[in-house]
């Protein structure tokens, strides 16, 4: 797999099915960058909201990237070490995610003035990213399937980690066109009154991940509503299962053009095998 | 006449003047503040607090651990552990019903698990970042008439080490992990190095005809 199929991987995600198990991450994603972005405007109207918008948005991407990254790569101790700690790590993260909510909402306030609140408004950023990236567990795309094959073995991790990286900044080029539009239209919103309300209403949708994830209740979220859209009338997996499927349907449920005779052996140790 | 006070930032510069009632704002704010980072703190303590007594430690397993033990509740109403699987190759398919990928995966596994009947090849659903409701659903959509744990799977998927669905994990005879297939079986081709490493030499099905 080369690197452009890694990144069609990650962008076709977003086009398929499998952006439903994306709703895992995009809607509080998108509310984060939208409400800082605001946020700042309000707090200093001189503030360039794109500028600003770019900055959280390289931010959170790149927190989010590096904390998924670490965790596909199964093959390494850091990956084992962060698994063995997830679950307080997940409840750091939620607390985290909990006060920038509250932050945009104008609950939790902070001096804007200062240089260093102002560094440290900006990193955390990074911290909310790695936060979702935590709480996210990917239903595996026949792409990330590949991917997976090589973090698992020794020889291959690094080639797979480069991949991962790819493919992930993939589906954020998506939801970063996503979150631009939808700030294009928060921007129009008149006066300070209207940009608190939708400050307002992205804490409340960093919230509700927060409280899920504290609550152990993610499972919920996804079940209801993924699991809704993944199971709507006329996607009947049980024909799916008794049916011989295609192998060229398939290809067009994933673009990336791969080798199927050695990824069969792939993901089971990640030892690529020579045909 | 409109009174006023003087604020002061936090790097002590001296700040604008502002209505006198902005003085009691500001402090409301300060309490408000701390008000919520101590419930954050609160919070934090707890997690830790809970992260210290929990009673299963979050493992990524590797080629050649043994499987740990278990208690799953079936949705025959059974209970499973890993003694009454042991003595017997064995695959444990990790899935959710929300993960279309899960889905798609079952036409292979089912494939693999009737090429392999012969030499004695089990197979176990585990339903894990689900709802028992949607677990049993699952069940129900595939017609599965294999052992399908509906409660206990997120516990041994973290003895285990799974994070995502589908996985599938390969059991040997001897309870031992030889293989792991992390994600959606496109092809019977794709378990077929994991089903290898765990079928007796020789036996039916250690070489599964190709689909």
């Amino acid at each position: 797999m080369s690197l452009i199929d890694a990144f069609a991987g990650g962008v076709h995600a977003l086009f398929s099915i499998w952006i439903f198990c994306l709703m895992q991450v995009i809607p509080f994603f998108v509310a984060y960058v939208i409400g800082s972005t605001l946020l700042e405007r309000d707090q200093d109207p001189s503030v360039k909201p794109w500028r600003s918008f770019g900055m959280n948005l390289a931010m959170a991407t790149t927190g989010f990237i590096v904390v998924f990254t670490i965790m596909g790569l199964s093959a390494t101790a850091l990956s084992k070490a962060l698994f063995a700690h997830v679950s307080i790590a997940n409840q750091f993260g939620a607390v985290i995610i909990a006060l920038l909510a509250l932050h945009i909402a104008g609950a939790l306030t902070l001096d804007g003035k200062s240089t260093a609140v102002r560094i440290g408004a900006r990193v955390s950023g990074l911290a909310l990213g790695a936060a979702l990236a935590l709480a996210y567990k990917p239903c595996v795309t026949p792409t990330l399937t590949y991917i997976y094959g090589l973090t698992q073995g020794e020889q291959t991790v690094a080639r797979g980690g480069l991949l991962l990286v790819v493919y992930t900044v993939g589906e954020f080029m998506v939801i970063s066109a996503l979150a631009a539009g939808l700030l294009a239209l928060a921007l129009k919103a008149k006066g300070p009154g209207a940009r608190k309300g939708i400050r307002i209403a992205a804490a409340v949708v960093m919230m509700a991940i927060s409280v899920m994830i504290l609550t152990n209740k993610m499972t919920i979220y996804k079940g209801f509503l993924v699991g809704g859209f993944v199971n709507q009338p006329g996607h009947d997996h049980s024909q799916m299962d008794h049916s011989k499927m295609n192998h060229d349907n398939m290809e067009q449920m994933d673009h990336s053009q791969m080798d199927h005779g050695a990824m069969d052996h792939m993901n089971h140790g990640g030892q690529e095998k020579e045909k | 006449m409109t009174m006023t006070t003087q604020t002061t930032s936090i790097d002590g510069q001296a700040g604008p003047e502002l209505p006198a009632d902005a003085g009691s704002k500001v402090d409301f704010s300060r309490k408000v503040n701390r008000l919520i980072l101590l419930a954050a703190a609160a919070v934090l303590l707890n997690a830790v607090y809970d992260y210290s007594a929990r009673p299963v430690e979050a493992k990524l397993l590797d080629q050649g651990d043994p499987i740990p033990e278990f208690s799953l509740n079936l949705l025959d109403g059974g209970q499973a552990s890993r003694q009454g699987f042991m003595g017997r190759p064995m695959l444990y398919y990790f899935y959710a019903n929300w993960c279309p990928c899960s889905h798609e995966s079952v036409v292979n596994i089912r494939k693999a698990v009737e090429e392999g009947k012969a030499a004695g090849l089990g197979v176990m659903f585990v339903g894990i970042q689900d709802s028992r409701e949607n677990l049993e659903k699952f069940a129900r959509t595939h017609k599965l008439q294999f052992p399908v744990a509906v409660e206990g799977g997120q516990m041994f998927s973290d003895r285990v080490g799974i994070s995502v669905t589908p996985t599938t994990v390969f059991v040997d005879s001897a309870g031992v992990v030889q293989s792991f297939f992390v994600g959606k079986v496109e092809r019977f081709g794709q378990l077929e190095d994991g089903l290898k490493s765990i079928m007796p030499q020789g036996q039916p099905g250690a070489t599964p005809s190709p689909a």
